[in-house]
């Protein structure tokens, strides 16, 4: 597979679609976009956080997702909003209010507060659960030792 | 001594009480049995003997009777296992003992042995200024034999006297008609004997080690008498050891004592026989009595001949008799054992005794010898033994004969002696071959451990054990006992009850328990062990395990101080039990059992069985909780990042599933929100 698709042969067979095709294409392409305009203006500037952070941290996919999904769930407010009146006045008039924006960016925020708060407050509860175990234990093995003196715990 | 009337009650062991006026009494009066009062405030000083003092008794159930009191001296120590013997003993020539026990002298702290002796109304025979013995070999005969009568009646018990001196006869009677010997138990045998009295062999011993020696020893004294009597004075009293011992050796003791005093023939005779030197050809008392009660025989006198031809040179001096020469290896043991080595002891023994027979022995029981003693007094003590079997044993600075090697302990014990001697002694097991040798003595059964006691430095052994084992007159000298006279154990629990302070530590010291093994023998080997465990519990439970037994077969019922003494140190009895709460409950028991001083309820409360099963059970049990308890304290403290790590994991886990579920629900709410519109 990897000789079939080395650039050798790429360079020598040349691109894999013809003028035409691009052309087609292009035309499909800029259809597209007239067709989807508003929406990809809403998701575009909406999902700004999350495309972010696609780039500046692509590895970190638990982030991606928790972020992502606030980021979305935001957004969908007005995804659905510019779908009753689609058009890319509509899609503008969203952003120009600020609310819109505080509400859509800010979701992603929370996902943020979200992935790095959640860790921390689980990390915590864990320790607290542990330190409490330990001290009933101390507790438990202080009234033994009462009972039968330091040498039950050994010398 | 705060407890006197409890501590000096009765215990009627072997004729044994302490007695304390329990009337009113004036303060120098002590009832003895009840029955005889002593007043020390009336001393009778012309019938103090043997160190002890003697003072008025009256009887309070015959008072016609005439008696004194001797009161012993701690100096020494009377000899307690011939009392019964002596007080059955009805000898007419003999000063009858009527009573003894214990009691507690008055305004002091000492509890010492009395003797009530039936008082003698003639006064002491040497006070008597008639002289009617001087000159009369026939009153002196007569006498002579009246006394080996007497020395015969003892001598039935196997009891030799050794207090025969003119100082220690008395006119039983008024009109003086009949002579008796006095005391003989007051102190060590031969130990007030002044040395003009004593024959030349228990010259060199020490005083206190001459030893109960033989029915000959008290035959040369009885000589000595007879002939101090004859002559009408008693000599050489105020001449010292050394000097009469050097005239007897030199002169022979007959020669020495008789001096130029014309004597009667026949009268001679007998008292050179009774005189000789050497214990061997002595006359014994059977002897003297067969000859001097047929009256029609002619005693004769045939000298053995003790001067040999040649001399042996020692120090630069010559000496011609076997005794002079042992004596004289004795005295000079460094070059006695040059002497040895170069062969001239040898030489001397081959050709001069002729005797090479010896010579042989010697040689082999010298080479067998492994010698690091120093100036090998060893090897020198071997070659005395075998050279003169009837003197005694020269070890260091120390002569004695083995028959007295337990009071000479006592002596030295008492008077803080160095004891260094003592132990090479009994390390050198001489006392064997010397007893080997001996015709007229037997060694104590227990002759051949007492290398082993006085080696052992363990707990009931050392020399404690050997003075204690060997003779039955060593009371205990235990300083837990103070000044107190115990000469049986029955009494020991009484007198610690009385002597306990709080400021002692152990209730017992080497001493005591020493002296407890050899009176109550084998049954007490486990408590040594245990005393000797260095368990401090286990101590404890055996020193308490021993006086319970003494308690419950000598009492008395009730001993509230020793019992305190004993909670004190049962501590870590107590402690021994694991559970907290249980110990304190001891510790409350404890303190009601001191009050009643009943020891074998403290025994059932720290012994018991049931309690100690019960208590090793749950104790297991609790160390199994426990060591599970600190796994899991110890798993929880080295995993404490792991359960971090997976807490975070789960927390973003979570996070992923609560955006998931809100951009849901926002979808769904919008989607409906949307359609709805």
């Amino acid at each position: 597979m990897s000789k079939k698709i080395s650039p050798v042969k790429r360079n020598g067979s040349g691109s894999r679609f013809n003028i035409l095709q691009r052309f087609l294409l292009l035309i499909l392409v800029a259809i597209a976009l007239m067709t989807t305009l508003p929406l990809v203006v809403v998701l575009f500037i909406g999902l700004l956080p999350t495309l972010t952070l696609m780039i500046i941290d692509p590895k970190n996919i638990n982030k991606l997702i928790v972020v992502g999904c606030f980021n979305l769930a935001g957004v969908f407010v007005y995804v659905f909003n510019i779908m009753r009146n689609y058009s890319i006045d509509n899609a503008l008039f969203v952003f120009s209010d600020i609310f819109n924006l505080i509400l859509m960016l800010g979701a992603a925020g929370v996902g943020l507060v979200v992935y790095y708060e959640m860790p921390l407050l689980f990390t915590y509860l864990a320790r607290a659960t542990n330190q409490r175990h330990i001290a009933s234990i101390d507790d438990r093995i202080a009234k033994l030792k009462e009972i039968w003196g330091p040498d039950v715990a050994g010398k | 001594m705060s407890n006197e009337s409890e501590i000096l009650s009765d215990a009627p062991i072997r004729g044994v009480s302490v007695s304390q006026n329990s009337d009113a009494l004036s303060g120098l009066q002590v009832k003895l049995k009840e029955r005889y009062l002593i007043d020390f405030g009336e001393p009778i000083e012309t019938l103090d003997v043997n160190g002890a003092k003697a003072y008025k008794v009256s009887d309070r159930i015959d008072s016609d009777k005439l008696l004194f009191a001797l009161i012993c001296s701690h100096d020494t120590t009377p000899r307690h296992s011939i009392l019964p013997y002596i007080k059955s003993l009805k000898s007419p020539h003999l000063l009858s003992l009527i009573e003894y026990g214990t009691i507690k002298v008055p305004h002091t702290s000492e509890i010492s042995m009395a003797l009530i002796y039936q008082r003698p109304l003639g006064g002491r025979v040497i006070d008597d200024t008639s002289l009617p013995f001087r000159e009369n070999p026939e009153k002196l005969l007569n006498l002579g034999k009246n006394i080996l009568y007497a020395l015969r009646d003892l001598n039935a018990y196997g009891i030799t006297h050794r207090a025969i001196r003119l100082q220690n006869l008395f006119y039983l009677d008024e009109t003086k008609e009949n002579i008796v010997l006095g005391d003989c138990i007051a102190s060590f045998p031969a130990y007030h004997q002044p040395a003009v009295y004593e024959a030349i062999e228990t010259l060199i011993a020490k005083k206190e080690s001459r030893g109960s020696g033989t029915d000959k020893n008290d035959v040369y004294s009885l000589g000595v008498v007879l002939l101090f009597l004859y002559i009408g004075k008693e000599n050489w009293l105020d001449v010292s050891l050394e000097e009469i011992l050097s005239v007897k050796l030199k002169k022979g003791s007959y020669a020495a004592l008789s001096n130029d005093n014309k004597i009667q023939a026949a009268f001679a005779n007998i008292l050179r026989n009774m005189l000789i030197d050497n214990p061997i050809n002595r006359w014994g008392i059977t002897n003297a009595l067969e000859l001097l009660e047929n009256k029609n025989s002619k005693i004769s006198y045939a000298p053995v001949q003790e001067t040999l031809k040649k001399a042996l040179t020692i120090s630069g001096q010559k000496y011609y008799t076997v005794r002079d020469v042992s004596y004289a290896l004795q005295q000079n043991p460094k070059e006695a054992f040059e002497l040895y080595n170069s062969g001239k002891i040898a030489e001397w023994i081959k050709n001069s005794l002729e005797f090479e027979e010896l010579a042989h022995i010697i040689d082999k029981a010298v080479k067998s010898t492994v010698d690091n003693s120093p100036y090998h007094e060893l090897s020198i003590a071997k070659i005395c033994i075998y050279l003169t079997p009837y003197f005694p044993i020269k070890i260091g600075k120390t002569t004695l004969f083995p028959d007295a090697l337990s009071k000479s302990l006592y002596y030295a014990y008492t008077h803080h002696e160095d004891l260094n001697d003592y132990a090479r002694f009994c390390s050198y097991d001489l006392i064997r071959l010397w007893y080997s040798l001996q015709n007229d003595s037997r060694a104590n059964i227990t002759i051949s451990d007492i290398r082993g006691y006085a080696a052992s430095p363990a707990i009931g052994y050392g020399l404690e054990r050997v003075m204690y084992e060997l003779d039955d007159d060593i009371p205990c000298i235990s300083k837990l006992l103070a000044n107190d006279y115990v000469s049986t154990p029955t009494r020991i629990l009484r007198v610690l009850d009385a002597n306990y302070n709080n400021s002692q530590e152990k209730p017992y010291d080497n001493n005591l328990i020493a002296y407890l093994r050899s009176k109550m023998g084998k049954k007490i080997d486990g408590i040594i062990i245990d005393l000797n465990s260095k368990i401090s519990a286990l101590e404890a439970s055996a020193i308490l395990r021993l006086f319970t037994t003494m308690q419950n077969k000598f009492g008395p019922q009730e001993l509230p101080k020793l019992a305190q003494w004993l909670s004190v140190f049962s501590m870590p009895l107590i402690k021994s039990y694991h559970n907290v709460r249980y110990q304190k409950f001891l510790e409350k028991e404890l303190l009601k059992i001191n009050k009643s001083g009943r020891l074998y309820e403290m025994q059932e409360l720290l012994e018991n069985e049931e309690a100690r099963k019960k208590d090793t059970s749950e104790f297991n049990i609790a160390r199994k909780t426990v060591a599970k308890l600190l796994a899991e304290k110890n798993m929880l403290i080295s995993s404490d990042n792991k359960w971090e790590d997976a807490a975070r994991d789960m927390a973003i886990k979570g996070a992923c599933l609560l955006a998931v579920v809100v951009m849901i629900i926002s979808f769904v709410v919008n989607f409906f929100r949307t359609i709805k519109l």
